[in-house]
């Protein structure tokens, strides 16, 4: 459990602490704030709504739901419950208070817990986030989540898988806004309805890949304005980078039922877009991205 | 290296990190909340420079921690001391201090402003011309201290131990003074507290002996507060952050307040009851928990004194409990929620919704009162007395989420001496006409020392200022300006004060920063203790250089109180003759005086448990580890002690009264904890009260006569209260009854949240943020006097009127005006604090007492920059010298509430204009004198007060009985 709780403080801002952590980790690199920042603050968002919340946002139902985990708890949320390091630190709290438990009833019902928060509100979203970290993140951070990803796996292996899905994915919508470009943008950046990950360095190269103008701003913004210039090539770029989510979280193959979810929202989104992006006239002639 | 591998290895880096006592973990974490800086780096921590910004100019600091000396919760500060200038910088939290956790009001960081104050008095000053004249000399220590000790000393051996008197507001440590005091045979103690909780403490004392709540907050279901406690009040923001936290899981606040404060805007509830109608509120909620039996029926059989009541009230009818359950419901049937209503102005409904409420909480239910009702009104005390009666029914004491009694929530560690107190009774503070007074008649000095019932030889007021603080003030100046009734006034303050103007000496004692204290205060379920120490001194030892006096290193000569208490002493009992130096001798050095660093690494060493070993674990001495930590945590959850059986070894020739309270021969097993007991009588064999039997087994109990929850008071009822002896509602002086037409009522009782009463007016940051106490008075009574926000209107006490600006309102019920007594603090010409104190004239001829502004606050050159960029001139009115004495005739209290009437100000009237007449004062304190039922007509066993009653001074037993002169020795 050590071993979580060092890895949960590598996703606070970086200190001398975290850089004595690194060396202990064997990671490659130091963590500094540069890189923090870039990756957390930039591309991964470290927190579980943006994931699992039916807006890709921070906040929301999702983030709601793990308050109330706490709550049952009875524990105060704290500011930013569903961040990977509270998250974390929790889990290892709940593991270690477990296991000092002496009255067998307490122990129970901490072990029930400490279950519930693994399948609920990590493994729900957590090995999608850390694929795409172990693709995209610099050193230390690449190292770091390859680490977390093999850990949580071999916490998954303790306990059976429930048999139902997390709430967070029982509840998720699927991909909509088929109707314009700028519903489009927002519903494809929201990783519960589509099975995909979408970062700031996919939408540079797909601007690349596609020859597209990159315009600053959000990645709304910036997905709406490659469908302005171009929505089919744009369309089938996305189908494909679906398609390929779809193979990927098919690669982790557990048998908890949550990568089949991830996978088959992929694979939904990528029919969906490729028949979105058969049609005649993808969308309405004067559809014009907001910018405001 | 596998995944096993890794954790042990971060295992076992963090054990050895933390082994050393350093933090293995730390930094801004959402984990560990640790935005702190690491205590490990506290010696030597670096930061940048915020005022060189956006130079990135690195300032190493050494961090001390030492407790606020503002209001009295004692939080932990953080000193940062510079360590190329050897000054302190700043101050924050303390993350090791258990009761505040790092966290701090605004009053605790503008403690820099009071030491770095221009305005602050330095050195020893000596009047030189007429008391209050305003002319003053520096003065040597040596030649104070040799004065003050030549003329105690004579007193003593002239048996006048009774003209000396020691005058405290809030205290600095726990029994330090009330030691001295001992050790010089003196019951000269006089404290400020029946001008503030007195009221507040009765209440809870008729139930369990204990008269201080510590409430579990952040474990409580359903909170009940008569007071503005989120804001303001006796710990309030170890309390307020506990309060936010319950919130936050869901816990419901119920709030009495006439004003919408800032507390009541966070309420669930907000019950703006008629001021003094609060217990009949209460009442009306136990009277619905009684009669829904919403109550927990098997706490209330076990703990409750139900069989002495019955015994006592209906010795016709069967003492089962059974019987008793019906006996209160008639006791309080009549307390509907319709009665409360028509009492206090409130909705039926939404009274019942809160008795919903309260009965839905179980043992969760968290209540206090401190001042506010209790503080304001006649018969106050009924307030906290009806407040706990709702613990008492739903079985909420002592449990998770509940209230507990202070003393277990407290640790008060036994110190190197413990003179036996004085074997004398000061008739000047503990009066016949008040047996049960929670405290000393402090406020009715003035009014006894006119009356010839005594003299002051020697009146030391100690950062205390009852000319500003108490009601009738101009009394207080009328005695302290006749040297024939007090004969040297010694002012011990760290700042200006308008009692110090009359003074002989003013003598300059240590802020926050500059002294040694040591304090626990029940905070949460928890005991804990907190060291207040001059930083400068543990900074300089930290650098290797020792310090053996604090003036050493505190600016100009101020002292810290212990080591002048501790001088002053010696010199009075130089070749301990008068066997009064025994108690302030090294016992490391003896014939040698004792040095704080004994007199505390003495307590820490043998009465604090795990001190010793904690601070061995880190290779440290108990003294340096409090040094460097400033705070340690005896124990966590202590939990209902009253449960816990008695052990059999003190359990020797047990006797047992009627009621099972059980009685033994074993001697009491002495303590490391002190903290002060009520002290049930013994037997009529001599036995001492140890427990009480409940369903068979000796259970520790409560320190009551009964050993058990007190609904029926013996003790009110054997010393002239019957009708007060069970929880119940009576009107105050402010109920409309009792009013005259025209009257409102006026409530002052109310601090500004960054304020705290006489000590704050020399911190710039906290006077720039509030600076005035306008009145607050609804909007329908404004537009009937034709009174606009910021129009003059006059006040009309019994006594005399002051001049104050209206604040028109809808946050404050008709028929009530409000003006916090947090302001109107004021000088003569001379010396003063500049920041919030206007330049008055006072004006006297016969009984009449004018008090006039003639300058309004301005900016002022000094060595602080900040002073030129003033741009308040306020400093607002002081209320409180025009309101007559208002002696509670059970507690003693001062009720601070007023009946006034408000009308628009007159020509000629000027904002802050005070007017009294002390032959009405005198009127006042009379009428209110006669409403006593003296121990001379009351007491059942011919003494003057009951013995298991707390004092702070505690004469032995023989010094209660009543002298058979009718008139008390020493009337002039």
């Amino acid at each position: 459990m050590e071993l979580i709780r060092a890895l949960a403080v590598l996703a606070e801002p970086p200190g001398a602490e975290t850089e004595k952590l690194a060396a202990l980790l064997e990671l490659p690199a130091v963590p500094t704030a540069a890189t923090h920042t870039a990756v957390f603050g930039f591309q991964l968002y470290p927190y579980a709504s943006v994931y699992v919340g039916a807006e890709g946002m921070l906040g929301g139902e999702a983030r709601d739901r793990i308050a109330g985990f706490w709550r049952v708890l009875g524990e105060a949320p704290p500011p930013e419950p569903d961040h990977i390091a509270v998250l974390l630190a929790l889990y290892v709290r709940l593991a270690e208070l477990a296991s000092a438990a002496a009255d067998p009833t307490a122990r129970s019902a901490l072990g029930h817990a400490r279950r519930t928060l693994l399948w609920e509100h990590l493994l729900s979203w957590l090995p999608v986030y850390l694929d795409k970290m172990i693709e995209i993140g610099p050193e230390p951070y690449r190292s770091w989540a390859r680490l977390l990803a093999a850990t949580m796996r071999e916490e998954a292996g303790r306990d059976p898988a429930p048999e139902e899905l997390p709430l967070h994915l029982r509840e998720a919508p699927t991909l909509g806004g088929l109707e314009d470009r700028e519903a489009l943008a927002r519903s494809v950046l929201v990783p519960v309805r589509t099975g995909i990950v979408l970062t700031r360095v996919d939408l540079e190269r797909a601007a690349r890949e596609l020859g597209l103008g990159c315009r600053a701003g959000e990645r709304r913004f910036v997905l709406a304005a490659f469908l302005e210039q171009d929505p089919r090539k744009t369309i089938d770029w996305l189908a494909d980078e679906a398609a390929g989510w779809a193979a990927r979280h098919a690669n982790r193959n557990d048998e908890s039922g949550i990568t089949a979810f991830w996978s088959d929202r992929a694979d939904r989104t990528a029919g969906t877009l490729r028949a979105l992006g058969g049609a005649q006239e993808v969308f309405h002639v004067g559809d014009a991205v907001q910018t405001h | 290296m596998t995944l096993n591998e890794l954790n042990d290895r971060i295992r076992a880096a963090r054990e050895e990190v933390e082994g050393r006592g350093e933090t293995f973990y730390p930094g801004p974490s959402r984990i560990h909340l640790a935005s702190f800086p690491p205590k490990e780096r506290w010696d030597d921590w670096t930061e940048l420079e915020s005022t060189a910004w956006p130079v990135r100019e690195e300032r190493r600091y050494t961090l001390v921690p030492t407790t606020c000396f503002n209001c009295e919760s004692a939080c932990g500060l953080l000193a940062y001391v510079d360590k190329d200038s050897l000054q302190v910088r700043k101050f924050e939290g303390n993350p090791e201090h258990p009761g505040s956790r790092g966290r701090n009001c605004a009053k605790g960081p503008a403690t820099l402003n009071q030491v770095t104050d221009p305005d602050r008095i330095l050195y020893p000053l000596k009047r030189v011309g007429r008391r209050g004249e305003g002319k003053w000399e520096r003065v040597s220590w040596d030649a104070v201290l040799d004065e003050l000790a030549q003329r105690i000393r004579t007193a003593l051996g002239e048996k006048r131990h009774n003209e000396i008197m020691y005058h405290v507001g809030r205290p600095g440590e726990d029994g330090f003074t009330e030691r001295i005091l001992a050790a010089w045979g003196v019951d000269g103690h006089n404290s400020h507290t029946n001008v503030c909780s007195s009221n507040g403490r009765a209440g809870f004392q008729y139930w369990m002996g204990f008269d201080r709540p510590s409430p579990d907050f952040a474990n409580a279901k359903v909170i009940v507060l008569v007071s503005a406690h989120l804001e303001t009040g006796h710990y309030f923001n170890p309390h307020a952050q506990r309060i936010m936290e319950a919130r936050e899981r869901g816990a419901k606040l119920v709030v009495f307040d006439t004003r919408l404060s800032n507390t009541a805007t966070h309420a669930d509830h907000w019950l703006p009851s008629y001021p003094g109608s609060e217990a009949a509120v209460l009442l009306a909620i136990a009277s619905f928990l009684i009669r829904e039996r919403r109550y927990d029926r098997e706490f209330v059989r076990r703990w409750w004194n139900w069989r002495e009541y019955l015994t006592v009230e209906h010795p016709d009818r069967e003492p089962t409990f059974e019987v008793f359950e019906t006996v209160l419901e008639d006791l309080y049937r009549d307390y509907t929620f319709e009665t409360a209503a028509n009492e206090s102005g409130l909705e039926p409904a939404v009274l019942r919704e809160v008795a919903e409420l309260v009965a839905s909480a179980g043992t969760r239910l968290a209540t206090h009162n401190w001042r506010s009702a209790a503080a304001g009104n006649e018969g106050g005390w009924l307030v906290p007395r009806t407040l706990f009666f709702l613990n008492a029914l739903m079985g909420a004491i002592a449990v998770e989420g509940s209230t507990y009694p202070n003393a277990w929530n407290k640790y008060v560690p036994r110190p190197i001496y413990t003179p036996p107190h004085p074997k004398i009774w000061n008739e000047l503070t503990w009066p016949e006409e008040y047996p049960l007074a929670m405290n000393e008649l402090s406020f009715l000095l003035p009014h006894f020392l006119k009356e010839g019932r005594g003299k002051l030889d020697v009146y030391f007021t100690r950062v205390y200022n009852p000319v500003w603080t108490n009601p009738d003030g101009f009394s207080w100046i009328e005695v302290l300006a006749d040297e024939d009734l007090v004969g040297l006034h010694v002012a011990l303050t760290p700042t200006w004060n308008e009692t110090a103007y009359f003074a002989d000496y003013v003598l300059p004692m240590g802020h926050s920063a500059e002294r040694h204290d040591l304090h626990s205060y029940e905070t949460h379920d928890a005991q804990w203790i907190g060291f207040r120490q001059p930083v400068l001194r543990a900074a300089r030892e930290r650098a290797g250089q020792p310090v053996s006096d604090s003036r050493e290193v505190n600016p100009g000569e101020v002292w810290e109180e212990n080591e002048f208490w501790i001088d002053l002493t010696w010199r009075i009992d130089p070749d301990g003759a008068l066997g009064i130096r025994q108690y302030v001798e090294s016992k490391r050095s003896p014939g040698s005086k004792l040095g704080v660093a004994e007199y505390y690494a003495h307590a820490f060493e043998h009465s604090v448990p795990g001190l010793p070993e904690r601070a061995a674990a880190e290779g440290l001495t108990p003294l340096a580890f409090m040094r460097r930590y400033g705070a340690f945590e005896v124990e966590k959850r202590v939990g209902p002690v009253y449960e816990d059986e008695v052990p059999r070894g003190e359990l020797q020739d047990i006797g047992e009264d009627a009621q099972g309270r059980i009685y033994t021969r074993a001697p009491e097993p002495k303590t490391a904890n002190v903290v002060p007991l009520p002290s049930p009588e013994p037997d009529v064999s001599g036995r001492r009260p140890v427990g009480v039997r409940i369903d068979g087994v000796i259970r520790r109990g409560f320190p009551t006569p009964s050993g058990r929850l007190e609904f029926y008071s013996r003790t009110l009822a054997q010393w002239g209260w019957p009708e007060l002896a069970i929880p119940t509602y009576r009107k105050s002086h402010v109920h409309p009854d009792n009013m005259e037409s025209g009257e409102r009522v006026l409530i002052s009782t109310f601090r500004l949240p960054v304020h705290i009463h006489t000590r704050s007016a020399n911190a710039k940051w906290l006077d720039e943020i509030a600076h005035t106490n306008p009145l607050w008075i609804h909007t329908a009574e404004a537009a009937e006097l034709g009174v606009a926000t910021g129009d003059l209107v006059r006040v009309e006490t019994k006594i005399g009127y002051f001049v104050v600006k209206a604040w028109v309102t809808e946050g404050i019920r008709p028929g009530v005006v409000a003006c916090s007594h947090h302001m109107g603090r004021w000088k003569l010409l001379g010396d003063g604090q500049r920041q919030l104190m206007a330049t008055v004239d006072l004006a006297h001829e016969g009984n009449r007492w004018g008090l006039h502004r003639t300058r309004g606050v301005a900016p002022y050159a000094s060595p602080d920059p900040d002073t030129e960029r003033i741009w308040w001139t306020d400093a607002g009115v002081h209320q409180n010298m025009t309101f007559p004495v208002h002696p509670d005739p059970v507690s003693g209290q001062h009720c601070w509430h007023q009946a006034v009437r408000v009308r628009r100000a007159e020509p000629g009237d000027r904002y802050g204009d005070i007017a009294v007449d002390t032959a009405k004062s005198s009127e006042l304190y009379r009428q209110w004198l006669a409403k006593t039922r003296p121990a001379r007509a009351v007491s059942p066993d011919g003494t003057r007060r009951p013995f298991w009653l707390l004092r702070p001074l505690k004469p032995p037993k023989e010094c209660y009985g009543l002298p058979s002169r009718a008139a008390p020795a020493g009337a002039r």
